[in-house]
């Protein structure tokens, strides 16, 4: 009798948490089912242009002109490329060169302030960039760049795109040349190394891999980047001509998706054929994400604490022995030519060959220094990298600040825009970003965090799980376009919610699920199994457990990450221009099918619909920066505050 | 095996909960009038909607851009209550959308305006167009100073692209070396910005600020285009699936009104 009561009870205890961790199990899931979804919907739509063109054709052809039917997506491709490269010319030395100066040079008590200023860069929202692109690089590029009849052009784009790459390159670099084991340094010094040598021969070295892993995710941020380069690029359909010729406008894959989606009749070849671009644009990244993960996951091997897969790593020596011989050629030939190019395209041929020869004629000059010498010159170049980078940052916000912040006033902001936006105020956008934010959040955390303890504490690794994971990844990786295009397709059309707040809601979630999905997985992983033991050895269940104990204990890394990526959804445009916002509202609406406007949009509306109104401009961009960045002040704030209180 | 099941649940599940959601949304759109479309009638809208919400209680109307292509479809789909359209229907979306009723609201001119530096104030029609197909590289080409021209257009199925196409380029293609921008006022920065550009805009964009050239002799201007001597001109729409009824209708009632064609004038285009 008694015994039969406790088997009961057992069975029934066990039931309740069976029945949850299947509930958390659908709603991990739900990260692949939107990644099925994303492809099902874009791989569908995509079909009737690829039958209609030939899939070569589309690939290589050379002229997009598709209101006469032709669909060559070459010119978008190179283009897409292109401004990439272009983009690490400006990001891979200021990048590596500031890892280099925070990790190995500066004294610890500046590393924990200069790290953090580094990360303000990911902060600004993407439009911003492209205003400030629009507003002071072009016009600069078009007075100032000899033989450019333009500023629009593959170099403005390149340069955008540098400088808002160079924030993953910084911290995931910075983290590489971290972990390379003290000994290494011991090591060389002891041998009579200064601390330069030791820094250039032994470390960077060491964390090669990891610093290969940091360009590639900067170049995966580039690749899928919209906003900034739509806006500068001047978006010709063409192949640069000569191929370097970096002052040439071209067309990205990206910009081409957010300028003729809108446009298109919904069910024309034309619409389908963009929906293809959307594909191609997945595949070039997640081609790009997978290499990195690649290349993350030796690092990992090599330096972790897997003592017998660093010792595997370790013993394939050989094959690197032969990069290490010839590296140094490689590079330097690399180098050569980015130089000549850079230069060339900026001096014109006769020059450029004049400079890039002084160039390497003083490197050479550096080389033959003494090595006492030579490290004083390379602080000293490594410190300029460092001022550089933070010189932009400071242009960059000082310059929207200065313009922006004597428009504010009371008026400004609780007032309805005027005149087609030339006057009046930008209420309805900042109450439609907030309304944004808020349905985001009800959306995203509910399903991230549920997805994330199912990972962190529920999951075993299986086949099914490692499925889960690799859709959490893709989903990361997909460009905020391709969100975009997914939500007008699925939600406006498919679903028929039109342009509304919801739709808007639900894009921007699934653009931030795969963030707090792997921060809760994290925090939970972080909690120690003592705590766990201790509650279950009391007697609570696994689901008691997992909220009295295992929550609780996450929630600081739980609410920071899922801050950080609240304070991203806040300043996307692409994925919410098709989908949520209107340009214009004079009276808000109060249901969820209502359209909303946001600031996002409304900042790239003014800078590209309506002249003269440069005061609302800056105004709108102020107040989007005010927003944004203190989303992240409060992220870090509640970080320090908690890593002050509990230490384990 | 159990999350493959639970990913098909998860989907399910989706599906239905928003196609519920999407369900509810035409009880919702009762007093919002949502009108996209043509960015050349975007201000003209933007105006017509502060007066008429002004002089009526019970209606909100919302604007989106996007371009005509985006207004017709978004009518003929019903994702917008009215279209907007800087151009008439083709005859192939007549007959895709065979319900779409087509309310011509004003007249506008596409005028062509060109950089401080180009040295042109009047072009012929065959002078634009060797510019905008590549003959003419050179502002020297066709009467101006020594200087590169820099060809601004709008992006592919703009509704102000389709009418210079079908009325300048006569069958010849874009240059591809052309820039793209994706609205009026972006064109109205980028060739006030380049001094040896040229672009076109709606004829409610021209201002002291933009160097408009002569056409074939005839200027840019309101007169001409109701004369019907101005070359490049083209007819403003609204479309609505079915005949305009209820808010819809009385919107575009007052729109063809006295008091709404003022505004037509007002913002620079041609009244009927």
């Amino acid at each position: 009798m008694e015994k039969a009561d406790r088997v009961n009870f057992m069975k029934r205890s066990f039931d309740k948490d069976d029945l949850i961790r299947l509930g958390l199990m659908a709603v991990a899931s739900a990260a692949v089912v939107i990644v099925l979804f994303i492809f099902a919907f874009i791989i569908s739509n995509s079909l009737d242009s690829v039958r209609e063109v030939g899939l070569w054709d589309f690939i290589s052809g050379s002229i997009w002109r598709p209101s006469g039917g032709e669909f060559g997506a070459f010119p978008l491709i190179s283009g897409t490329l292109l401004v990439t490269l272009g983009a690490l010319m400006f990001a891979l030395p200021l990048g590596l060169g500031a890892a280099i100066f925070i990790s190995e040079i500066a004294p610890a008590r500046y590393r924990n302030i200069l790290k953090p200023i580094c990360e303000v860069f990911s902060g600004i929202p993407s439009v911003v960039y492209g205003f400030f692109g629009l507003m002071v690089v072009v016009p600069f590029i078009l007075n100032n760049m000899p033989g450019a009849t333009q500023g629009e052009s593959w170099l403005a784009g390149s340069f955008m795109l540098g400088i808002m790459a160079l924030p993953t390159i910084i911290t995931v670099s910075e983290d590489a040349l971290n972990a390379v084991p003290r000994s290494y340094r011991e090591a060389s010094l002891a041998m009579g190394a200064t601390r330069w040598e030791t820094t250039i021969k032994v470390v960077v070295p060491a964390a090669v891999s990891g610093i290969t892993a940091a360009i590639i995710l900067g170049m995966g941020r580039a690749i899928g980047e919209t906003m900034a380069v739509l806006m500068v690029t001047g978006n010709a359909a063409i192949v640069p001509e000569p191929i370097w010729n970096m002052l040439s406008p071209v067309r990205t894959l990206t910009a081409t998706l957010a300028m003729e989606m809108s446009y298109v009749a919904v069910g024309s070849t034309h619409y389908s054929a963009l929906f293809f671009l959307a594909l191609l644009l997945l595949f070039i990244v997640l081609l790009v994400n997978f290499l990195s993960n690649r290349v993350m996951r030796r690092t990992k091997r090599k330096f972790g604490c897997d003592v017998k897969a660093r010792k595997k790593a370790l013993l394939k020596l050989p094959r690197s022995r032969i990069w290490s011989e010839y590296s140094h050629l490689i590079m330097k030939a690399v180098f050569v030519i980015l130089l000549f190019v850079a230069l060339d395209s900026w001096l014109g041929l006769l020059y450029g060959i004049v400079a890039t020869v002084a160039v390497l004629a003083l490197g050479t000059a550096y080389s033959r220094l003494p090595s006492g010498n030579r490290q004083t010159v390379s602080y000293f170049m490594m410190a300029t990298v460092m001022a550089t980078v933070i010189l932009l940052l400071v242009l960059i916000l000082g310059h929207i600040f200065m313009r922006g912040l004597p428009v504010l006033s009371i008026d400004f902001l609780t007032q309805y825009p005027r005149n087609a936006g030339l006057s009046g105020g930008i209420y309805p956008a900042i109450v439609g970003t907030l309304k944004l934010i808020v349905g985001t959040m009800a959306i995203a955390l509910p399903l991230g965090i549920g997805a994330g303890v199912y990972l962190g504490e529920y999951s075993r690794d299986s086949r099914g799980t490692r499925l889960l994971r690799a859709g959490i990844e893709n989903l990361n990786g997909t460009p905020s376009i391709v969100f975009g295009l997914f939500g007008f397709a699925a939600f406006v059309i498919y679903f028929g919610m039109g342009y509304s707040l919801i739709a808007g809601c639900l894009t921007l979630a699934f653009l931030i699920l795969p963030v707090i999905i792997r921060t809760t997985e994290e925090a939970v992983k972080t909690v120690p199994p003592e705590l766990k033991e201790a509650s279950l050895a009391l007697g609570a269940s696994k689901w008691e457990t997992v909220t009295k104990v295992v929550l609780p204990t996450a929630f600081p890394g739980i609410i920071t990450g899922s801050i950080l990526a609240i304070g991203r959804a806040a300043g996307e445009t692409a994925p919410i221009m098709f989908t949520a916002v209107v340009a214009y509202q004079t009276r808000m609406g109060s249901s969820l099918m209502d359209p909303v406007m946001a600031l996002p949009y409304h900042l790239y509306y003014l800078a590209t619909n309506v002249p003269n109104a440069q005061d609302q401009q800056y105004g709108t961009a102020v107040v989007l920066l005010l927003i944004v960045m203190s989303i992240f002040l409060a992220a870090s704030l509640l970080r320090q505050y908690y890593s002050k209180k509990f230490k384990w | 095996m159990s999350i493959i099941l639970a990913i098909a649940i998860t989907a399910v599940v989706c599906i239905g909960g928003m196609s519920v959601l999407g369900g509810g949304s035409s009880e919702a759109s009762e007093t919002e009038l949502s009108v996209t479309g043509s960015t050349t009638v975007q201000p003209l809208m933007s105006l017509f909607k502060e007066n008429f919400e002004n002089v009526t209680v019970g209606v909100s109307i919302s604007i989106t851009g996007g371009g005509s292509g985006q207004g017709i479809s978004s009518a003929a789909q019903g994702t917008a209550d009215i279209g907007m359209a800087s151009r008439a229907l083709k005859s192939s979306e007549k007959t895709q959308y065979p319900d779409l009723v087509e309310t011509r609201i004003a007249n506008d001119g596409v005028a062509v305006i060109v950089g401080s530096n180009a040295g042109v104030t009047a072009l012929t029609m065959e002078q634009i167009r060797g510019v905008y197909n590549g003959t003419y590289t050179n502002w020297n080409q066709v009467g101006g100073n020594d200087a590169t021209i820099v060809v601004y257009n709008r992006e592919a199925s703009s509704g102000t692209r389709d009418c210079f196409e079908s009325v300048v380029m006569s069958g010849s293609n874009f240059v591809l070396t052309a820039n793209e921008v994706a609205s009026n006022g972006a064109m109205k920065t980028s060739v006030a910005n380049n001094q040896n550009s040229i672009g076109y805009v709606g004829l409610g964009y021209l201002d002291a600020t933009t160097n408009e050239v002569t056409v074939d002799g005839v200027a840019p201007t309101v007169q001409n285009v109701t004369d019907e001597v101005y070359p490049i001109a083209r007819g403003l729409f609204l479309l609505t699936d079915g005949a305009p009824t209820g808010w819809a209708g009385a919107f575009i009632n007052w729109i063809l009104s006295p008091s709404g064609q003022e505004m037509v004038a007002e913002k620079g285009f041609v009244p009927l």
